[in-house]
């Protein structure tokens, strides 16, 4: 999908003004604080707008001709009920959930029933916890749901049906199916939801979170006002959730940035892109800037952790813990980030606990599942890794690297029938991603399936940089399959990719040697003279080099006394 | 390992922006602190041979300060630096400080302090492992059970304990340690240029971001320097009995003050400092909290320890009745365990009760004898010398009230003697010293007393107890207010002052002494106003029963003073026939003030009974001084035959003399005089020596500031110069008279025509 980069009028800006205060003012109501903040951090990410080109009326005078009858009744239900409304919403702001959804359960106007059947929800949603507190211990079970879901249902179902169209209905009920594992249906209703509020972030996230495919994305695309910035915003989150990053996403981001040119959710999105490509120093810049601009800011700085891990930044990755932990240390990205910095001190045990923490904080924080696992990993319990990649793939089947994770144990296991199953996963969610690739191709390799191997090594050096291991690998196993040319010409590929990079490695050394015997063999002794020649400049094989140089030597006298 | 470059720039993590005027939030670890991880970078040093051999004595001297933590020597990183400064390094250039210094400021982040403590690692020898110097490495290598290896391990190991956040905690607190070195230069060139880390410029340029990773920089305590601090507070405490010095004090609260660390020791401390100054209230509110933690641990064990202090602080407070209850339950409570070590100290402390303190009427007083006796079999059973010790000088005090055999008194003082040079303790040396100089005061020989007191203050006081320190000076006073020196008295009162405001029990020992001090001397004087005042201003302070016997007895005197014969005779009567008055020395005391009475109510017959029956109690008691009383009491009453009571007087006169008691040589002056001026015809003395003698008496009660004596002596001298009609000393009674008698002359000139009369 691509559009043509055109600023948005005043107009439409102004437009998209009033959407955001419009919904940071309903969800306000409504009890739904991160979808406010979300639109509230947007509003003041926008271009700042010139005030005498403001209409004239702060309620555009298109929203009062489009109301309707059924409007105009919840509106004035709203108003008869609008002293039992801020009592179950007094209740609700002080956590009290079950009270709140008693004081309003007579209540009719939407907003009222919304508030209770949230409450309801939310009070599904801790009991669940509650019994759920122990992690990857003996009574942990993903099958405990919450129990409110049905009771909820039929009501929303009632309402629904009497041709209630309220947009944070349609949102619960969106919500409900989705936790019941109803997708289509689901995106039914957060399609509708987000037709009637655009800005609504809450149901742009649930609906990425219905998609599980690239082709689910590109349907519900489909479905959705391709002009409008918040459709643009929502392929670039659910790009990222799904890791397909490509030019379009980048593009689309780009469109938006024009509206909210300083929106640090934008900029974040950018940065997790970065990530996403491995794109590590850039991302790693970006994030920086993010912390600096916003010190107080934890979202999605647990990312920000996991670049400073893999580039092996201790003193930042200290820095950006101590500051988590000044900001609040019982969030679950702060003791993400934590865990991150145990495990680059290699103190996997610490890295456990602060992860395992994170997990008592929020069940569903995946990223602290997959890590833990990885820990679990480097701690060699690979029963209790598998379990924790199992919950990161419970949580979100679309995180590959719990998938690798379990591909990788069940190596460990020499369980490769298993693993491969795993690592196909992986590839499917990371097409392009050389490592799960390489992976797949060495569990082939396992399993004796070298046809498959080679398959899967050549898919991992596609669209990436060369990798000398992987073609080391596949020249052996050309060699295996009795393909000697292939083989010669992989190992020739290999000592290109060395030159090109500078530095002599164990497998382009490897590569020389067998390219010298091939030579040899084929009685190019130059040539074979020129491989040993490098061979006997490094450190490595120089034995069997010295043999073979010995070997070429009488070979070449040998040609020449025959002579 | 890190490299040690002698470049003087180094880079420092961050700026260290310690922000003033806001309560620091503490920081409590097991063992490690900031300095002692600094001591742990100069065991570094010395294990990779950057120190010289020099430097090594005076490193391992520091490190065995800190290893125990029983010392107390300052926690900073200035006294690391006055001690190794001057220490030359394996460098010529470089101070063993000056590498110190450069390492210190290495440390950029908490993960520095991470991996330094991960590279001491390395330093330790395993098991079995070659030690030092066989070592192959580049390093030492310490043997496991060396001071070194345990030092470091200890702190390796509570390091890796730590969890993140007090991983951060610790890193600041090290940050504020070594924030004051930026300062210290060397040769008036600073050792260190402040710079931020490269990889950090950029995050660190943020002001928020910065104050947020370097907000509430805390203090760092370790609890076992605290325990020991705590440690060293009740011995000190105990010891001295007294409030400790206030340096200790200021580091002490400025540890605890923060954050209210209650450990049962702070607790006890607590109750020791609030029962030194005298508050009731917090003492006992700390000693049940004391309880509270101990108990936890220790259920039963503790029960019967929390109530014999109870019963300590209770009767130190006066609350008697509640006292008794404690003690009895703690006895109770320690034989049902079988602690007899805490059934000896009550039992001690339950005699120290009986014997101090009127027990309340429904208590059952058990015998003291028996108890005594009980104490000094079971403290010998149980090796507990130091109480064996204290139960014989609690039978010396007995005897010294009750007995008369001077031989177990003084058998008891040497036992006591052996057992204290058996346990090296000087604990019981000053009751000792009090007991001995009331023994030789007693037997009349007062300056052996008084150089007994003299050595001990000395030499003991260094160590001495504030209360046992106090309680000599008193001594001291009293024996120079006995001997009628009231301005020496004063002074050695005023000296006790200094020792004694340390503690609310010594200055109560000290302030209710000056007033008895006080109220005797204003008797004397006949100064009534301040008497009453005293009187009015100590009547209802209750105190120890010698003391409130003393306070009865002078109020007896004040009485007689004012003329009250009567009401001090009926209350002479009263205390006669109870039971806490039947011992001796009391009973001489009523038997003196009877016959002051009788003497002053012109009853001398009375006189002479009373004073035969003091002279026989006194002989018979070894009451010396008592006894000379009496002796020249007789003379001066008795129709003896002046030759037998000239001679009488002569032979004890020596006696008196010696005993240095103003007030004894003032009497037998007097009786002397008396006896001269009245048989002046037939022993012919010289009106000079007569004269002499009622001078002497004269000098010797205005010492004791004895106004009505002096007057008495007065008029006895008046008297005998009008009886030897010599015209030359005319004009000297006119003097006297102008003198004393300026006010009433008539009056006593008629009371002097009666004397005469009588004789």
């Amino acid at each position: 999908m691509t559009t043509e980069p055109v600023f948005p009028e005043e107009p439409v800006l102004y437009e998209f003004q009033h959407g955001l205060k419009q919904i940071i003012k309903e969800c306000m109501e409504r009890g739904l604080c991160y979808a406010s903040r979300w639109a509230a951090e947007m509003l003041n990410g926008m271009k700042p707008l010139d005030l005498d080109g403001a209409p004239f009326s702060s309620t555009p005078a298109r929203d009062c001709a489009e109301l309707s009858a059924s409007d105009v009744t919840d509106a004035l239900l709203e108003r008869q009920e609008e002293s039992k409304y801020f009592l179950g919403k007094s209740y609700f702001d002080c956590k009290e959930f079950e009270r709140a959804a008693y004081a309003l359960k007579d209540c009719k106007s939407s907003k009222c029933v919304f508030v209770a059947l949230y409450s309801k929800y939310l009070v599904g949603e801790k009991r669940r916890d509650e019994e759920n507190d122990e992690q990857l211990g003996v009574n942990d079970s993903a099958v405990i749901v919450n129990r409110e879901l049905s009771a909820i249902a039929e009501t929303l179902n009632a309402l629904l049906n009497n041709g209630n169209n309220d947009p944070y209905l349609l949102y619960l009920q969106g919500v409900i199916l989705r936790q019941r594992k109803q997708l289509e249906h689901a995106i039914t209703y957060f399609l509708k939801c987000v037709s009637l509020r655009p800005f609504f972030w809450s149901a742009w996230q649930e609906l990425s979170a219905c998609l599980d495919s690239v082709e689910t994305l590109t349907a519900t695309m489909k479905l959705l006002p391709s002009d409008h910035i918040m459709t643009r915003i929502f392929f670039v989150f659910a790009s990222h959730e799904l890791h397909q990053v490509n030019s379009v996403v980048y593009e689309q981001l780009e469109e938006a940035e024009r509206v909210f040119p300083s929106s640090v959710y934008l900029t974040t999105q950018r940065a997790l892109l970065a990530y996403d490509a491995r794109d590590f120093d850039e991302a790693e810049e970006m994030f920086e800037d993010i912390l600096k601009n916003d010190p107080y800011r934890l979202d999605d700085m647990d990312t920000y952790s996991n670049i400073l891990f893999v580039m092996e930044r201790k003193s930042k990755l200290g820095f950006l813990a101590q500051v988590s932990s000044a900001v609040d240390r019982f969030r679950p990205e702060t003791c993400s980030i934590i865990g991150n910095y145990y495990s680059l001190l290699s103190e996997h045990e610490n890295a456990v606990t602060y992860f395992r923490r994170a997990l008592q904080l929020n069940r569903n924080y995946l990223a602290a599942w997959t890590l833990m696992g990885h820990e679990y990993v480097e701690l060699k319990n690979t029963h209790a890794a598998i379990e924790a990649y199992r919950h990161a793939v419970d949580v979100n089947r679309k995180d590959y690297r719990a998938w690798y994770g379990l591909g990788q144990t069940y190596e460990v296991l020499d369980m490769h029938f298993y693993a491969l199953y795993y690592f196909q996963r992986a590839t499917a969610l990371r097409p392009y991603d050389q490592r799960m690739w390489q992976a797949l191709g060495n569990c082939y390799e396992k399993i004796q399936r070298p046809q498959e191997a080679i398959k899967s090594y050549k898919r991992a050096l596609l669209g990436s940089p060369i990798n000398v291991s992987i073609l080391l690998r596949l020249g052996h196993l050309y060699e295996e399959q009795k393909d000697l040319y292939s083989a010669c010409l992989m190992f020739k590929q290999c000592i290109k990719a060395e030159e090109e990079g500078g530095e002599t490695s164990p497998e382009s050394i490897k590569a020389r040697m067998w390219l010298a015997k091939w030579e040899l063999d084929q009685g190019n002794y130059k040539q074979a003279e020129v491989y040993l020649s490098d061979v006997l400049n490094g450190d490595l094989e120089l034995e069997e080099a010295k043999a073979l140089m010995r070997e070429l030597r009488s070979h070449i006298e040998h040609k020449k006394d025959s002579r | 390992m890190h490299s040690f470059s002698s470049s003087s720039v180094i880079e420092t993590a961050l700026p260290v922006p310690l922000r003033k005027n806001v309560e620091k939030p503490v920081m409590k670890t097991g063992f490690l602190t900031p300095h002692k991880f600094t001591i742990c970078v100069l065991i570094e040093l010395y294990a990779y041979h950057v120190l010289s051999s020099e430097g090594v004595q005076q490193l391992f001297d520091m490190i065995l300060e800190y290893y125990t933590a029983e010392a107390f020597h300052p926690q900073t990183l200035a006294y690391i630096n006055s001690v190794t400064k001057e220490l030359s390094s394996s460098s010529s250039e470089c101070s063993v400080y000056d590498l110190l210094h450069q390492r210190l400021w290495n440390f950029h982040g908490f993960e520095d302090l991470y991996e330094f403590f991960m590279g001491l690692r390395v330093l330790l020898a395993a098991p079995g492992e070659q030690p030092a110097e066989q070592s192959q490495e580049d390093h030492l290598m310490f043997a496991p059970s060396s001071v070194l290896s345990v030092f470091l391990r200890k702190c390796i190991t509570e390091f890796r304990s730590f969890s993140f956040e007090q991983e951060v905690q610790f890193f600041k607190s090290f940050l504020s340690y070594r924030a004051p070195s930026v300062e210290f230069s060397r040769d008036g060139e600073a050792l260190c240029e402040v710079n931020i880390r490269h990889e950090l410029k950029n995050l660190a340029s943020n002001p928020t971001l910065l104050s947020l990773v370097l907000n509430d920089i805390p203090d760092c305590h370790s609890t076992m320097d605290m325990d020991s601090l705590d440690q060293f507070l009740i011995q000190h405490l105990q010891r001295f009995g007294a409030n400790v010095p206030s340096e200790i004090e200021k580091r002490y609260i400025q540890m605890l003050n923060p954050r209210n660390l209650n450990t049962s020791n702070t607790c006890y401390v607590k109750f020791l400092t609030a029962w030194r100054n005298g508050d009731y209230q917090q003492s006992i509110e700390y000693l049940f909290g004391y309880f509270d933690h101990v108990m936890q641990h220790n259920e039963y064990a503790s029960y019967q320890y929390a109530l014999l202090n109870l019963a300590m602080l209770q009767a130190d407070f006066g609350c008697r009745d509640k006292a008794y209850r404690a003690i009895e339950d703690a006895i109770n409570t320690a034989r049902e365990n079988n602690d007899t070590a805490c059934l000896n100290f009550a039992l001690a402390w339950l005699y120290e009760f009986q014997q101090q303190q009127e027990m309340p009427d429904h208590v059952k007083q058990a015998d003291p004898e028996r108890i005594l006796q009980y104490l000094s079999k079971s403290s010998q059973r149980t090796g507990a010398s130091e109480l064996q010790c204290t139960s014989y000088l609690m039978h010396v005090d007995n005897l010294l009230r009750e007995n008369t055999c001077l031989t177990t008194i003084f058998s008891d003082f040497f036992k006591a003697t052996a057992l204290q040079n058996v346990c090296k303790s000087t604990q019981c040396l000053a009751t000792m010293t009090v007991q001995r100089a009331t023994v030789w005061e007693r037997l009349c020989n007062s300056s052996y007393g008084t150089l007994l007191l003299e050595t001990y203050l000395a030499y003991c006081t260094n160590k001495a107890n504030v209360i046992d320190k106090t309680a000599i000076y008193i001594k001291k006073a009293q024996k120079k207010a006995l001997l009628g020196d009231w301005e020496a008295a004063h002074v050695t009162l005023e000296s006790a002052r200094g020792h004694a405001q340390w503690s609310f029990q010594a200055n109560r020992k000290f302030e209710y002494e000056l007033l008895l001090l006080k109220l005797e001397k204003s008797i004397n004087e006949q100064n009534f106003r301040c008497a009453a005042r005293i009187l009015k201003s100590i009547s209802g302070v209750q105190y120890e029963r010698g003391a409130f016997d003393r306070l009865t007895l002078l109020s007896i005197r004040y009485d007689m003073a004012l003329g009250n014969f009567s009401r001090a005779m009926d209350a002479i009567d009263d205390l006669s026939l109870s039971n806490e008055w039947q011992s001796c020395l009391p009973r001489l005391e009523l038997k003196k003030l009877k016959i002051e009475i009788y003497l002053q109510t012109g009853m001398r017959k009375r006189v002479l009974v009373e004073a035969i029956d003091f002279i026989k109690l006194a002989a018979k008691h070894n009451f010396r001084v008592y006894f000379l009383h009496g002796l020249c009491l007789l003379v001066l009453c008795a129709s003896m035959k002046c030759r037998k009571a000239e001679y009488l007087l002569n032979s004890i006169m020596p006696d008196i003399l010696v005993s240095e008691n103003k007030e004894l040589c003032a009497l037998a002056f007097y009786t002397l005089a008396t006896l001269y001026s009245l048989n002046f015809e037939r022993l012919q003395p010289t009106k000079a020596f007569v004269l002499s003698l009622y001078n002497a008496s004269y000098e010797a009660y205005r010492s004791c500031c004895m106004i009505k004596k002096q007057k008495d002596v007065f008029r006895a001298k008046i008297l005998f110069l009008r009886s030897v009609q010599d015209e030359s000393l005319d004009q000297y009674v006119e003097e006297y008279r102008n003198m004393f008698f300026s006010d009433g002359l008539e009056r006593f000139e008629n009371e002097t025509s009666e004397v005469t009369a009588t004789v």
